[in-house]
């Protein structure tokens, strides 16, 4: 047992946790095609627009379709129904927590894709400084109102305001790129158009196109530019206290070397800089545990279900590791291993 | 007066005759006499929603000369098949199909086929006339957790009904109406449950557009549906606007006996099944503009990026230069 755990310790995640990306994008966008059907309430982005290709869908569509119910008549049937379908999404996502952004998310391994083209292409990547890193987080939480609000006001007369037009009961997936992106894959370019049928779908569908674009270029110049922004993360986070696996970190250990953090594809500064909380598995972190891959120092950053350690951040793991990619090893202190990470260069 | 009824009820003009015998086709409406469908009624286009499960079906009959003998019944996904409801009032003949919306809903949730079957002997022929309707009960509430089971929306034909009529494909695979105008509808004849060849069809849509087709080997035809939404002005488009159009067989054989003690010399059997075709989405999408629009985009922003960039680079060197 010991010695199965010592060579998991010293394996490379990154290059594992990218043909596990590769499988579940093909699972999810593809699996349908070989009867895969996870459910209608996935914590991640399996788009109902790609086609019934899909292995599941995302739980965002489902959500939107089941708040679009006048509340003064079908409140009752209305709530039932929700909570089922949050049972169901809360059960997924409480067995892999914030791992279904980092391993699973198709648009997340759309938008690796991306980083990768940049890096072969030697195009440098750019960073946020924490400030616009802490605006733009609040970003997702705006989202995770346009999921919810519109629907309820197109059945009901919300704050005494007139009902909104039937074509705004899915706003989100109207602005989402996953709608626009995802159905490329299993062939239908349908998305990628203006709708003119009615004036909120010209709105909407040309700034879900604008959305597209933006994805595309923040992609480019930054590792997972979107999830920064995902309604979906920030719904997952309000139920983050029952995830069975966590990123736990003992600050104890740390010597704030800022491997952890330079190596985050999000950019989360805490990792490096929070020596007091244990639960580092924040709202905006996607558990790719390349902190964990990075950290030299043992049993200070670890991967936990249900408490037990699953992968844990060693010396000689690191030292494995940084021998494996011709890396040096960094000196303590934050800032002094800029070599250490992702090996790039960042504006 | 009658006639005047008629022509309402099916919303479809100038119903043709069963030849030689003065008997009209009968066919079945989802809306009474005199009722438009407009948006809100039932579904977004006004219609029959296939995404509501309705525990009382009603639908008109297109004619009001049925004999006493004509049945009702409804063919269940499950392939059980049940008997109907035929009833009156002021507004003419029904028919009245009770569908379970409890638990379990397995038996009705799916395709159910309502079939009227009249049988009389005019002008010494038997004439079989049979009016169908497809009804998809299926609700929002239960998911769609059969997305993949294709069972569901697979058609097959009233052992009881001497001449059916089965549509291929109509439906995706999320129990909404794919028929679209301009789409190819393919069609198969049943006689007594097996194909039969040579039947002749009649696709006539509710603006008057006919095409008459021989089925083959298969029992099979193809038609491309008439692409006829084009509004006088844009305001009055309507995306959800369902076109209707009635899809009549006919058959006749030479078969000598006698019914309700009336001799006849052949029988002549005719089917009709209404369906709908919605706007194809290419009728009000771009996708020039919407490429147009991204591409314009991801220039815009990725040109902002690089001329920040260009402009850090800048400062950074006059810094190093002071």
């Amino acid at each position: 047992m010991s010695r199965w755990r010592t060579w998991l310790n010293r394996g490379d995640v990154s290059r594992f946790r990218t043909w596990f990306q590769l499988a579940a994008f093909a699972l999810l966008v593809y699996g349908g095609s070989a009867a895969v059907d996870l459910s209608n309430n996935l914590p991640t982005f399996a788009c109902p627009f790609a086609g019934d290709e899909r292995g599941g869908t995302c739980f965002l569509f489902p959500l939107q379709h089941m708040l679009n119910v006048k509340l003064a008549r079908s409140a009752v049937g209305a709530l039932i129904g929700l909570s089922m379908s949050l049972l169901t999404f809360v059960v997924w996502f409480a067995v892999l927590n914030k791992a279904w952004c980092g391993w699973l998310c198709p648009l997340g391994t759309v938008q690796d894709w991306i980083t990768r083209l940049r890096q072969r292409l030697g195009v440098r990547g750019s960073e946020y400084s924490e400030a616009t890193f802490r605006r733009l987080s609040a970003i997702k939480y705006f989202f995770l109102l346009l999921v919810v609000i519109p629907p309820l006001g197109v059945a009901n007369s919300l704050f005494g305001l007139p009902r909104l037009p039937h074509d705004a009961g899915a706003t989100w997936c109207q602005l989402c790129p996953a709608r626009t992106l995802l159905p490329l894959f299993t062939g239908r370019t349908s998305e990628l158009a203006i709708d003119f049928s009615t004036t909120t779908m010209v709105v909407l569908s040309s700034l879900g196109l604008l959305m597209l674009g933006v994805f595309l270029v923040g992609s480019f110049v930054k590792r997972r530019f979107f999830c920064l922004l995902c309604p979906m993360s920030a719904l997952q986070h309000l139920f983050g206290r029952l995830a069975l696996l966590r990123l736990s970190k003992d600050g104890a250990r740390c010597t704030r070397c800022g491997n952890c953090a330079r190596a985050c594809d999000i950019g989360i500064p805490e990792i490096a800089t929070d020596l007091e909380t244990t639960n580092m598995t924040t709202s905006n972190c996607m558990l790719c545990l390349k902190c964990v891959a990075v950290c030299p120092e043992t049993d200070c950053l670890q991967a936990t279900f249900v408490g037990f350690p699953v992968y844990r951040a060693t010396a000689a793991g690191f030292f494995a590791r940084m021998g494996e990619s011709g890396l040096v090893a960094p000196k303590a202190g934050l800032g002094n291993a800029s070599q250490v990470g992702n090996g790039e260069k960042h504006s | 007066m009658l006639g005047a009824l008629l022509v309402a009820s099916s919303g479809l003009a100038e119903r043709p005759q069963h030849p030689g015998t003065g008997l009209q086709p009968l066919s079945l409406s989802f809306f009474p006499p005199g009722v438009t469908p407009g948006r809100g009624q039932h579904g977004p286009s006004g219609d029959e929603s296939e995404h509501v499960a309705i525990p009382l079906r009603r639908y008109r009959l297109s004619a009001q000369d049925l004999a006493p003998s004509a049945v009702a019944s409804v063919l269940r996904p499950d392939g059980t098949v049940e008997q109907a409801r035929l009833g009156a009032d002021d507004e003419g003949l029904w028919v009245e199909v009770a569908t379970s919306t409890d638990e379990p809903h397995e038996p009705v949730h799916g395709a159910n086929s309502v079939y009227v079957i009249d049988q009389q002997v005019a002008e010494g022929a038997r004439v079989v006339r049979t009016a169908k309707w497809v009804a998809l009960h299926h609700s929002c509430r239960w998911g769609h957790p059969y997305k993949h089971e294709a069972d569901r929306q697979v058609l097959s034909g009233l052992p009881e009904a001497p001449l059916d009529i089965i549509g291929e494909s109509l439906w995706d695979g999320n129990f909404h109406i794919k028929t679209a105008s301009g789409d190819e509808l393919v069609l198969q004849v049943l006689l007594k449950g097996a194909p039969l060849a040579g039947a002749a069809v009649t696709v006539r849509s509710e603006k008057g557009w006919t095409r008459q087709l021989t089925t083959d080997a298969q029992g099979k035809v193809s038609v491309q549906l008439v692409q006829d939404a084009y509004p006088a002005r844009w305001e009055l488009f309507s995306r959800d606007r369902r076109g209707r159009l009635l899809v009549t067989a006919s058959h006749e054989y030479e078969e000598a006996g006698t019914l309700d003690g009336q001799p006849y010399e052949r029988v002549k059997l005719v089917t009709t099944l209404p369906w709908r075709y919605s706007t194809p989405r290419s009728a009000y999408s771009s996708q020039a503009w919407g490429l147009g629009l991204t591409v314009l985009t991801v220039f815009v922003a990725g040109g902002g990026v690089f001329l920040s960039r260009e402009r850090r680079k800048a400062r950074r060197a006059r810094l190093v230069a002071q």
